[in-house]
C-alpha cells in the first residue's frame, strides 16, 4: 500500500449521537491521514452508517467536533459540506431511474453550479461554459470507470453491479477531496468486486483522494485500506493498520464472538 | 480539491508535409503513402477517434507528423533496420502510428492479441526479437513485463495508458507521453532525418510481421512487404474508394483483414478511419459513424441478424407484418438484381420498402450509408448474405489469407455470385492443383515465414505458387468456391467429403446457435456439438418462466435442447441430404480463448472441441 504521509485531512473528535436513549455513537474519535484510505468495519448497528451521517451533516452529534481540512464542519448543513469537498455514495443509490447515465452523472455537478435559472434560461457565455466543463468531467468518469457504453442509457435498466459503479461516478463528479464510501460492494459478485477493488484503488493513487470504506466485506476492506478502524455498539474497539486489526483480540470477540483470529483471515481470503 | 479527473491527454505531434521526396518514391511504401496523402490534402480528415464523448479528427499532415515523431523516438530508443516492435492494444490512431513509423525506419511491427495469455506474448516478442514493445495499458504492461526472462531482447515497454503503472519500478517502463517528449525533442534537432529514411526506403523489405492466429500449432510470423500490398494498387481499385469513404477500425488490428481496412484501403484512396470508444461500444459507434465501406466477419453479420430476428419476434403484430413482406419483396428483387434483372416494377416495390423497412432498419444496424459490406476472414452462409441483399445492404463476400496479403478474392459490384468468394482481384493468378487446393500467384504473396524456410517452402513452391492449404472449385467464369481446410474436411465412413464450416453455418443461421462443430469424419453420418448463445436463450427461457443459473444449467435443460433440435431441422433444409445433421450435443460450456478452444480470431479449434468432448462424440454413435 502506498506510504501515506502528512496532516490529517478529516478529525473526528469524541462523537456522541443517541436516538432517544439508544446510543449510536458512543465517544468516536478518528482521524484520516490525507491521500489515505481508512476502513470502519463492525457488526450491524456498531454505528458505521451514523458516523457517516454526522460527517456527511444529515445528522447532527449531541456532542464532539469534526475538522475538514483544519476548519470545523460540525452540525453544518449537508449542501456546504458537500460543496467544501465531501462526496459520499449511498448505500441504496440514489439514481433517477429515467434519466440517462450521462444525466445522473451531471446532477452530481450540481452543488458545484454556480450560474443562475435566468442566465440558463437565456443560454449565456457563462452558463454555456460553465455546461461545457461540468459535460467534460462527467466524461472523464465515464472513461475512468468505464461506463462509455451505457452513457445515454436509463439507469433503471442497468444491472446493479453497473449501477453501483455509476454511483461511485456521481460522487466522483463532485469533485471531492474525501469520500465517503457506504458499503460499495453490497450485493456484487465476485468479478464485479474485483473490478471495485481496482477502481477504488485508482481513485487513491491516481486521483489521489482520500477514502472512508464502510464495508462488510472484510477481504475488500484489509486488502485496500492503509488503516482499518472497528466499531461495536457505538464504540470504536480498535484502530490500527489491517495487520494489527486482524489480530486484535477485542475485534475478533466483537465481530465474530470469539472464534480465533484466523478465522477472520480465512474469510478474508475467500473473500479477497 | 481533488487533482482533476484528466485521463492522460491525447498528444498531438508537431504536423509534417514532406516536400523533397518525389510522389513516386512516396507511393511505393505504406508510411511514404501518408506522407503523399499529407502533401496532397494536409487539412483533410485522416482519422478520428471518439473519447470523452466526441469525435476528435486527425488530419493527414498531423497523421504524417506523428509518424515522424514515433519514428524519432523508436530511433532514440535503439531500434535498427531489420528489428521490430511488438504492439499490444486495442485499435486506436498510436496503433497505426507506431506501425508505420517502425516501417518507416526500416523495422517490423508485430501485433499481438490483447487477449493472448502471457506465454503466448512471450513466444511472439521473443520470436519476432522485438526491441521494444507497445502496450495499451496496466493489463498488457504486466504481460510483457511478467515475461521478461523470456524475452531478453524487449529494452523497453511503452505504456498507452499510464493509469495503475505509475508506482511500477521496471526500469524498462515508459509512459507513451514521455516517449512522445523524446521523440519530439530528436525531431527538433534532427528535422531532415525523417524524409531521408522515407527515400531510402525498399518497398520490397518486410515492414510488418503478422502472426496468423493457427487452428493448429504455434503462430507462424509472415512476413509482409509494402510491396505485397500496393503491388495491387497499380490495377484499378475494384471498390471504387475515395476520400469521401469512411470507414470503422474494429476487428483487431493484428489481423490482416483489419490491416488492409484501417491502412491499405484508406492509405490507397484517402478514406477517413473512425476508431470508437471501445470494443463495448461498437454498435453505438457502427450507428454514429455509419460507414460507407463496411468489413465484417461473419460472426457480425449472424449478431446483426440475431438481434434483428429476435426484435422483431417482440414487436407488433403490424410490424412483423410489414418487416417479413418487406423482406420477402426485397429478397425477390435481390435475385433479380444480382443477375442484373431489375425492372422498373421492381424499382418502385423498392422504394416503398424501402421507406417502411429497409431503411429503418439500415439506420438501426448503422449501415444505411454503407455502399457495400465486405464478408472476409471465415466461410459466410449465403443465406446470411442473401437476407443482408433483401434488406438492401449488398454484401460481398471475399477470400485471402494473411500469405496474400489480405485479399486475393472478392464479390464486387456487377460481378456477384453468391456462394462464391468472386473473381481473382486483378494482377492475381489463381488455379486448383489436382487435390482441389487452391493456389494462388501474384505481386501480392507474401515473403515467407520468419525462421521458418521450412514452412515458407512447403507454402511457396519453385514456380511462385502459395498453397493456401484450402481446398475449393473454380467455375468456368473463374469464381472460386471454398470447400474448406483440407486438413479439416470431413469424410464419411461413405466416402463423402463434405466442409464442416458449410454445415457449421447453416446452423449458425438460427439466433439460438452461437457456436456449432460439425462431427462425422470416417463415421456413418453427420452430428454436430453446439454451443448456445446464452444470452439470446437465456432470454427465451425466462420467458417461458424456465429459471436457471448459468450456462452449464441452461445447456442440460431439455427444452433448450428442443429448441436447438428445431433450429437443426431448420438448417438441414439448406444443406445436402449427406451435410444433413442427424444427431445433436450441446456443449455444457462456453468455449474460450483461455482454454484452447478458440483461437485469437474467435474460430473455434474443431480438434481441441473434439478431444474435449469426445465423450460426447462417443455417446453419439454408440461408441464405448
Amino acid at each position: 500500500m502506498a506510504f501515506v504521509n502528512g496532516s490529517p485531512l478529516l478529525e473526528v473528535d469524541d462523537l456522541h449521537l443517541h436516538f432517544e436513549g439508544v446510543k449510536a455513537l458512543d465517544g468516536v474519535s478518528l482521524s484520516v491521514q490525507e491521500g489515505s484510505l481508512l476502513g470502519v468495519i463492525g457488526p450491524n448497528g456498531a454505528g458505521k452508517s451514523s458516523l457517516f451521517n454526522c460527517i456527511s451533516g444529515l445528522y447532527r452529534p449531541q456532542r464532539g467536533r469534526i475538522f475538514f481540512q483544519g476548519e470545523e464542519i460540525t452540525g453544518r448543513a449537508p449542501e456546504r459540506i458537500a460543496r467544501a469537498g465531501i462526496g459520499r455514495t449511498l448505500q441504496n443509490l440514489g439514481f433517477f431511474p429515467h434519466m440517462t447515465v450521462l444525466e445522473n452523472l451531471l446532477l452530481g455537478r450540481h452543488v458545484h453550479y454556480r450560474s443562475r435559472w435566468w442566465t440558463d434560461m437565456f443560454w449565456s457565455r457563462g452558463a454555456r461554459s460553465e455546461e461545457i466543463r461540468n459535460r467534460e468531467l462527467a466524461e472523464h468518469v465515464m472513461e475512468f470507470l468505464e461506463l462509455e457504453r451505457y452513457r445515454a442509457r436509463p439507469v433503471g435498466i442497468l444491472p446493479y453491479g453497473v449501477r453501483k459503479r455509476i454511483e461511485l461516478g456521481r460522487a466522483l463528479c463532485m469533485e471531492p477531496t474525501l469520500l465517503l464510501l457506504d458499503e460499495p460492494a453490497a450485493g456484487l459478485n465476485q468479478e464485479e468486486m474485483e473490478m471495485l477493488a481496482g477502481y477504488l484503488m485508482d481513485v487513491q493513487r491516481e486521483l489521489g483522494v482520500t477514502q472512508i470504506l464502510v464495508e462488510h466485506e472484510l477481504g475488500l476492506v484489509m486488502d485496500l485500506a492503509d488503516r482499518v478502524a472497528v466499531l461495536d455498539f457505538g464504540r470504536k474497539i480498535a484502530d490500527g493498520e489491517p495487520e494489527a486489526v486482524r489480530s486484535d483480540p477485542a475485534v475478533v470477540e466483537a465481530y465474530i464472538g470469539g472464534v480465533p483470529s484466523d478465522a477472520i483471515e480465512t474469510e478474508a481470503r475467500e473473500v479477497g | 480539491m481533488m487533482a482533476a479527473i484528466v485521463l492522460d491527454p491525447e498528444i498531438r505531434a508537431e504536423p509534417a508535409v514532406p516536400t523533397r521526396v518525389p510522389d513516386e518514391v512516396l507511393a511505393r511504401t505504406l508510411p511514404g503513402r501518408v506522407a503523399l496523402w499529407a502533401r496532397r490534402q494536409p487539412d483533410a480528415v485522416a482519422l478520428r477517434r471518439k473519447r470523452f464523448g466526441i469525435w476528435k479528427e486527425t488530419t493527414w499532415s498531423e497523421y504524417c507528423g506523428a509518424i515522424e515523431t514515433v519514428a524519432h523516438a523508436l530511433r532514440r530508443l535503439g531500434v535498427e533496420p531489420g528489428n521490430a516492435v511488438g504492439i499490444l492494444s486495442d485499435n486506436r490512431p498510436e496503433w497505426l502510428y507506431v506501425d508505420l513509423a517502425a516501417q518507416a525506419i526500416g523495422a517490423c511491427s508485430a501485433g499481438i492479441y490483447q487477449t493472448n495469455p502471457a506465454e503466448d506474448v512471450a513466444y511472439i516478442l521473443n520470436h519476432a526479437q522485438a526491441v521494444v514493445a507497445v502496450c495499451e495499458d496496466q493489463e498488457q504492461v504486466d504481460k510483457a513485463l511478467e515475461v521478461r526472462d523470456e524475452t531478453p531482447t524487449v529494452r523497453h515497454v511503452i505504456v498507452l495508458d499510464a493509469r495503475g503503472t505509475r508506482d511500477y519500478d521496471d526500469p524498462r517502463l515508459m509512459t507513451w507521453s514521455d516517449f512522445m517528449e523524446a521523440g519530439a525533442a530528436a525531431r527538433a534537432e534532427d528535422p531532415d532525418w525523417f524524409e531521408g529514411e522515407l527515400a531510402a526506403r525498399d518497398p520490397t523489405e518486410p515492414g510488418m510481421l503478422v502472426y496468423t492466429s493457427g487452428t493448429t500449432g504455434r503462430p507462424k510470423g509472415a512476413e509482409l512487404s509494402s510491396a505485397s500490398v500496393i503491388g495491387l494498387w497499380e490495377h484499378p481499385d475494384v471498390l471504387e474508394a475515395s476520400p469521401d469513404d469512411t470507414l470503422l477500425s474494429y476487428l483487431p488490428l493484428c489481423h490482416i483483414a483489419e490491416k488492409l481496412f484501417s491502412l491499405f484501403i484508406p492509405l490507397r484512396s484517402g478514406c477517413v478511419v473512425h476508431f470508437g470508444e471501445s470494443l463495448d461500444t461498437v454498435q453505438e459507434d457502427l450507428r454514429e459513424v455509419s460507414p460507407t465501406i463496411f468489413l465484417g466477419v461473419p460472426r457480425i453479420w449472424e449478431k446483426m441478424h440475431a438481434g434483428v430476428t429476435i426484435r422483431m419476434r417482440d414487436s407488433s403484430w403490424l410490424k412483423r407484418r410489414l418487416f417479413e413482406r418487406g423482406l420477402r419483396v426485397g429478397r425477390e428483387i435481390a435475385g433479380r438484381r444480382l443477375e442484373g434483372r431489375e425492372t422498373r416494377l421492381d424499382r418502385l416495390r423498392w422504394f416503398i420498402n424501402d421507406l417502411l423497412v429497409y431503411r429503418p432498419l439500415q439506420e438501426r444496424l448503422g449501415l444505411r450509408r454503407c455502399r457495400f459490406g465486405i464478408s472476409g476472414a471465415a466461410p459466410v452462409a449465403s443465406e446470411l448474405l442473401l437476407w443482408f441483399w433483401s434488406a438492401g445492404v449488398p454484401i460481398y463476400e471475399g477470400y485471402g489469407l494473411t500469405e496474400t496479403g489480405a485479399m486475393s478474392h472478392l464479390n464486387r459490384p456487377g460481378a456477384v455470385r453468391l456462394g462464391t468468394v468472386g473473381l481473382p482481384l486483378p494482377g492475381i493468378e489463381c488455379r486448383t492443383a489436382e487435390d482441389g487446393e487452391v493456389l494462388i500467384r501474384g505481386p501480392n504473396i507474401f515473403l515467407g515465414y520468419r525462421d521458418n524456410p521450412e514452412a515458407t517452402r512447403a507454402a511457396i513452391d519453385d514456380e511462385g505458387w502459395l498453397h493456401t492449404g484450402d481446398t475449393g472449385v473454380i467455375d468456368d467464369d473463374g469464381f472460386l468456391s471454398i470447400v474448406g481446410r483440407k486438413k479439416e474436411i470431413i469424410i464419411t465412413s461413405g466416402g463423402k467429403n463434405l466442409s464442416p464450416e458449410k454445415i457449421e453455418n447453416a446452423l449458425k443461421l438460427s439466433p439460438f446457435v452461437k457456436e456449432a462443430v460439425a462431427v462425422g469424419d470416417g463415421r456413418k453420418f453427420i452430428s454436430a456439438l453446439v454451443q448456445i448463445d446464452y444470452d439470446i436463450v437465456s432470454d427465451w427461457a425466462t420467458r417461458r418462466r424456465l429459471s436457471h443459473s448459468d450456462y452449464t444449467d441452461l445447456a442440460r435443460r431439455p427444452e433448450v435442447k428442443e429448441l436447438v433440435s428445431r433450429a437443426v431441422d431448420e438448417a438441414n433444409e439448406h444443406l445436402a441430404r449427406v451435410e444433413q445433421v442427424r444427431a445433436l450435443r450441446i456443449i455444457p460450456k462456453e468455449l474460450h480463448q483461455d482454454d484452447g478452444e478458440l483461437t485469437a480470431t474467435r474460430k473455434v479449434r474443431r480438434k481441441v472441441v473434439h478431444e474435449r468432448f469426445d465423450d460426447l462424440v462417443r455417446d453419439i454413435y454408440g461408441e464405448e
